[in-house]
């Protein structure tokens, strides 16, 4: 029988050699006989009734109903209904793209809405009655309207400056509320020109 | 090239085995049952010499007969039959060993034989030896079988199918999956790897293994 040792001399001459698969030349011990020597270690004996366990199994599996598949299940089930589905689908996209222009309901906007354009400019929304006589016959001026709608400032641009007819123009003021001018519908403070006349707002402008 | 016990090819057999193939595809049973004869032995040996473990080799070679049944329909004939079962042996040992170190490695049965306590594994290599030639060849096969299961499984499986199953290396190469100069590459580390336990085993040996032998 080859010895251990010479085995491991077989090994490590076949290291050095390692892709040659030639490992006869040099060696006490063909490679036939190294691979005679592993193979000559001893495997345990198979168990009796290994193939009747084979078999049995084997008959198990055949027995054993097959799997179906799952696509194959889904046809089965969806075929009767394919037809009608498909022809249903298609007559309710029809329907639908026919008819409704006829249920079309035009979109008005409601006097609630807030402008959500560019800019909005402001606008007169209460003023103030005078009394009596005022003395303003004809003046413009020029008014600077807050976040809040209310006069901030203004310039009288024509017209008399009387004191008497400040103080009127001052009382009308105070008592004006403007709708604020706005930039993408947040209120934001504007620049605006009032015409007044017998003490009244007769005209605004930008 | 050497051919495993067990396994026979026909001479010039390739329309045999393609009709073998379609009867399996088939289904049919003579067929299966000739398979089952013909490679049960060399699949368990395969597999025991990976899994070195009876019971394990048994239960891995029901499984590969399954997963032949089973897969034989899928069997496109690029590789020879032999090849196929054989990588199915291999993969299934494989798992096997991998489901062994998860769940089983730190089990110990109160009843299981310590090494050395139950020498069933071992077969009398020549019945003409005299007992000091016999306990040699034990004590030597021990050797050999320690430094075989402390391999990593990837050299300990090139090893089995070169060394004890005389696969070709083409054939090794379609076994595993990987290509020629892998399989040498793997080969040599599997040697190298293998002669460094033995020497480690033998240097270690003597109050373990008394590896001396009559001829020196």
């Amino acid at each position: 029988m080859l010895t251990l040792r010479k085995y491991v001399r077989f090994l490590t001459c076949c290291v050095g050699e390692s892709f040659t698969g030639e490992h006869d030349r040099g060696n006490e011990i063909s490679s036939d006989e190294a691979a005679a020597f592993l193979r000559q270690m001893p495997v345990s004996a198979m168990p009796a009734d290994l193939t009747a366990s084979i078999r049995c199994r084997i008959a198990q599996e055949r027995r054993k109903p097959q799997p179906v598949p799952l696509s194959w299940r889904c046809k089965r089930l969806l075929q009767p209904v394919a037809v009608p589905a498909s022809v249903g689908l298609l007559s309710a996209l029809l329907i639908f793209g026919v008819f409704i222009r006829i249920f079309e309901v035009p979109v008005h906007a409601g006097s609630g809405d807030v402008p959500l354009t560019l800019r909005t400019a402001p606008r007169l929304r209460t003023t103030a009655l005078i009394e009596g006589e005022t003395g303003i016959k004809c003046m413009e001026v020029k008014l600077l309207i807050d976040q809040n709608g209310r006069v901030a400032d203004y310039q009288i641009i024509k017209g008399n400056r009387t004191p008497d007819q400040v103080r009127h123009l001052e009382y009308l003021l105070v008592f004006t509320v403007f709708d604020p001018a706005t930039v993408f519908g947040r209120p934001t403070q504007e620049t605006v020109t009032l015409a007044v006349r017998d003490g009244y707002i007769k005209s605004l402008s930008l | 090239m050497e051919e495993p016990i067990g396994v026979e090819t026909t001479p010039g057999g390739e329309p045999d085995e393609k009709s073998r193939i379609r009867s399996l595809q088939a289904g049919s049973e003579e067929a299966f049952d000739s398979l089952i004869a013909e490679y049960t032995a060399p699949v368990f040996r395969l597999a025991y010499r990976i899994l070195n473990d009876r019971a394990d080799a048994a239960d891995a070679v029901q499984e590969v007969f399954l997963k032949v049944f089973r897969n034989i329909g899928e069997f496109q004939g690029d590789s020879s039959l032999k090849t196929w079962i054989y990588r199915i042996t291999v993969n299934t040992a494989a798992n096997q060993n991998r489901w062994w170190r998860r769940h089983k490695e730190q089990e110990y049965s109160l009843d299981a034989p310590q090494p050395g306590d139950n020498d069933s594994y071992f077969v009398p290599v020549d019945q003409a030896q005299n007992p000091f030639e016999s306990l040699l060849s034990r004590e030597t096969q021990e050797m050999v079988r320690t430094a075989m299961a402390s391999l990593p499984d990837c050299f300990r499986t090139v090893l089995v199918l070169r060394e004890m199953e005389s696969l070709s290396y083409e054939e090794i190469a379609e076994i595993l999956h990987i290509s020629l100069g892998t399989v040498k590459s793997r080969l040599a580390r599997a040697r190298q790897a293998l002669k460094s336990e033995l020497e480690s085993l033998i240097e270690s040996g003597p109050a373990r293994f008394p590896v001396w032998n009559p001829a020196e």
